[in-house]
């Protein structure tokens, strides 16, 4: 078990290491000068030369790589050109919008998808089943982007039923302010029982939510239903059935039970995926988080925050990836033993 | 062959999913090979403009109506199947020719090369694919060529992987002995004995991969990280028709419905296939 964990532990760091060399190397080895870049189109050589020498890009590589990590792990992550502020500060910043709207996302994907995914298996190859498959491959194949702006169209312009962008209403963010605690909306102004704020926020987020809950839906509902059918096939469930348990306590508790792990463990991984869509989904919802900045950073050419953004959200799938190993080590006695 | 062809068609009946996306892929593809002689307004694929036509609703003179520019969105939509399918075919290409060499000879030689090689393709499976072909594509410089090449950076991995396995399988088989054992060089048993039994899977995947790339192409036009103003592409048209989306819908409507069905159909015919290669699923199809 220990040995297991101890492994994995390595090779997470072993890709971590690979993850800085490929990071620093886009800053630096691409074609584009980084030192032009930081002191602006209109330098001189001199000036060109005298940024060279201040950014350490005179010195060889090794040199250079290993300030990089020095100054990572001390918590400089470099200037963003655009904010002028450290890019540590400015992830800090907009990465509570973006976890909030993502774990928004995740939830409704679990709450619709995995019911559908039980259903559709229960169902096998029957009308029921094909439109659910339908739309869990519909899910995937959307655009994000495009998703947005058609329920933009649809619950903005003509049904008039959500906000078109923003986290919440100008009025509510001038009369009724939510005191910052977490960077969550929903959770800051439940706590504070600010409720103005919190219906408001409640009502930006569902779009674009429910655009970023897209192809977690789809991935869950496939997953689900896949897991479920081979389940269902199980020695125990057929014991189940003969003892006279009934069909919905058979597929809602026994094999339901039985299939989470996969679809967990899918979903998890699927979280970095998200932060990435995060990068559409925001920029069309103008909604204040890490895709709206790291959209922003590359349209500028700000490449300190667009590295730091690719750092982040690389580290954090790393991250998530070891978590999903190691805690399915814990449950499967056949992962850690194998 | 014919037998086996036969009973590949019947086993895709059962699957009314399958012959949908089938249909679909041949249909892009027709439209794709055809496109420069149906489109009515072929100038507007190439960078004319009508100033007087601007923002036309869908009618019988523009079926999708007219863009910003004035130029006809139905043309661009059906030229724009071109470009993607052109991004698809040349993406996939570049990245099955980094992938699988590095595959099969991490597979084939084990120990301290396939170890490194590895690690390697680890590493870039630790980036999500749309983020690394952005950071590569914000750094080169965006154009369609670029996006091109960062997509495949971020996609060879996979294919590595996939050929690895096959090839550790293969290189077991008596008939890659006998090579050996007959004096053939290293090259020869790589690349004429153990690489082309071990493509079957790699192949299928890259064919299933068609959507994805798509998507990821349009995505990268989408941030302005691909392709560039005139290039008829669906992304790239969205993103353009952005501003005025929600006074005339057609812009953006038109080009994501063509990327939705692109996508759908690779990944309808590649679900389908992947059933039809897996012996479980295949067994209980046929029950």
């Amino acid at each position: 078990m220990f040995s297991y964990i101890a492994r994995r532990l390595l090779l997470a760091l072993v890709v971590v290491f690979g993850v800085l060399v490929v990071t620093f190397l886009l800053t630096r080895v691409v074609p584009s000068d980084p030192a032009a870049r930081w002191v602006g189109p209109h330098a001189t050589a001199d000036q060109i030369a005298a940024a060279r020498a201040e950014l350490g890009l005179d010195k060889p590589l090794y040199v250079q790589f290993y300030r990089y990590l020095a100054g990572l792990v001390k918590g400089d992550w470099g200037i963003s050109i655009r904010t002028h502020r450290p890019v540590l500060q400015d992830l800090g910043t907009y990465l509570p919008a973006t976890l909030e709207l993502i774990l928004f996302g995740l939830f409704l994907a679990v709450v619709v998808g995995l019911p559908l995914g039980v259903l559709s298996a229960a169902h096998n190859n029957t009308p029921i089943d094909h439109l659910s498959r339908l739309v869990s491959i519909a899910g995937v194949a959307l655009p994000t982007f495009w998703l947005g702006m058609i329920l933009q169209l649809v619950f903005f312009k003509q049904l008039r039923w959500f906000p078109l962008s923003d986290r919440l209403d100008m009025m509510v963010e001038l009369l009724s302010p939510v005191k910052k605690i977490t960077g969550f909306y929903i959770f800051d102004s439940l706590i504070t029982g600010n409720l103005p704020a919190l219906k408001s926020a409640l009502w930006h987020i569902f779009l674009p939510g429910l655009t970023i809950a897209a192809y977690p839906l789809g991935l869950a509902v496939r997953m689900t239903r896949a897991t479920m059918l081979e389940v269902l096939s199980e020695d125990y469930i057929r014991t189940a059935r003969a003892y006279g348990v009934p069909e919905t306590n058979v597929h809602g508790v026994h094999a339901l039970r039985n299939a989470l792990g996969p679809v967990l463990t899918v979903l998890a991984l699927t979280f970095a995926y998200s932060l990435v869509e995060a990068f559409l989904v925001e920029s069309i919802f103008t909604w204040p988080g890490l895709g709206y900045y790291a959209s922003n950073a590359i349209m500028t050419v700000d490449y300190p925050a667009i590295m730091g953004v690719t750092l982040l959200i690389s580290l954090t799938y790393v991250f998530l990836n070891l978590l999903v190993d190691v805690s399915l080590a814990f449950l499967d006695p056949r992962i850690r033993l194998g | 062959m014919g037998g086996r062809l036969s009973y590949g068609l019947r086993l895709a009946g059962r699957n009314p999913l399958t012959l949908v996306g089938l249909t679909g892929v041949l249909v892009l593809g027709l439209i794709a090979a055809v496109a420069p002689w149906i489109v009515p307004y072929p100038q507007d694929c190439r960078g004319a403009t009508d100033v007087g036509e601007q923002f036309q609703p869908p009618s019988l003179r523009h079926l999708f109506g007219t863009d910003e520019l004035g130029r006809d969105v139905f043309s661009r939509v059906i030229y724009g199947a071109r470009i993607s399918l052109v991004v698809g075919i040349v993406t996939i290409g570049l990245a099955l020719a980094i992938g699988v060499p590095l595959g099969v000879i991490a597979g084939y030689s084990g120990g301290l090369v396939d170890e490194v090689i590895m690690r390697v393709t680890d590493t870039f499976l630790s980036f999500p694919s749309l983020l690394l072909a952005m950071a590569i594509s914000a750094m080169l410089g965006p154009n369609l060529r670029n996006a091109m090449v960062a997509i495949a950076i971020s996609w060879w991995p996979w294919y590595t992987r996939l050929l690895r396995g096959e090839a550790i399988s293969v290189k077991e088989r008596e008939y890659v002995a006998a090579a050996r054992a007959m004096g053939a060089s290293w090259a020869r048993v790589v690349f004429r004995h153990v690489l082309p039994n071990s493509m079957v899977p790699v192949i299928i995947q890259a064919s299933m991969d068609f959507g994805g790339v798509i998507l990821t192409c349009a995505s990268l036009s989408f941030l302005g990280l691909g392709a560039q103003p005139p290039i008829p592409e669906w992304g790239l048209m969205i993103s353009s028709g952005r501003t005025f989306f929600l006074t005339s819908w057609w812009i953006v409507t038109f080009p994501g419905i063509a990327i939705f069905l692109a996508v759908l159909s690779f990944n309808l015919l590649g679900d389908g296939l992947r059933e039809l290669l897996d012996p479980k699923v295949r067994r209980r199809m046929l029950r």
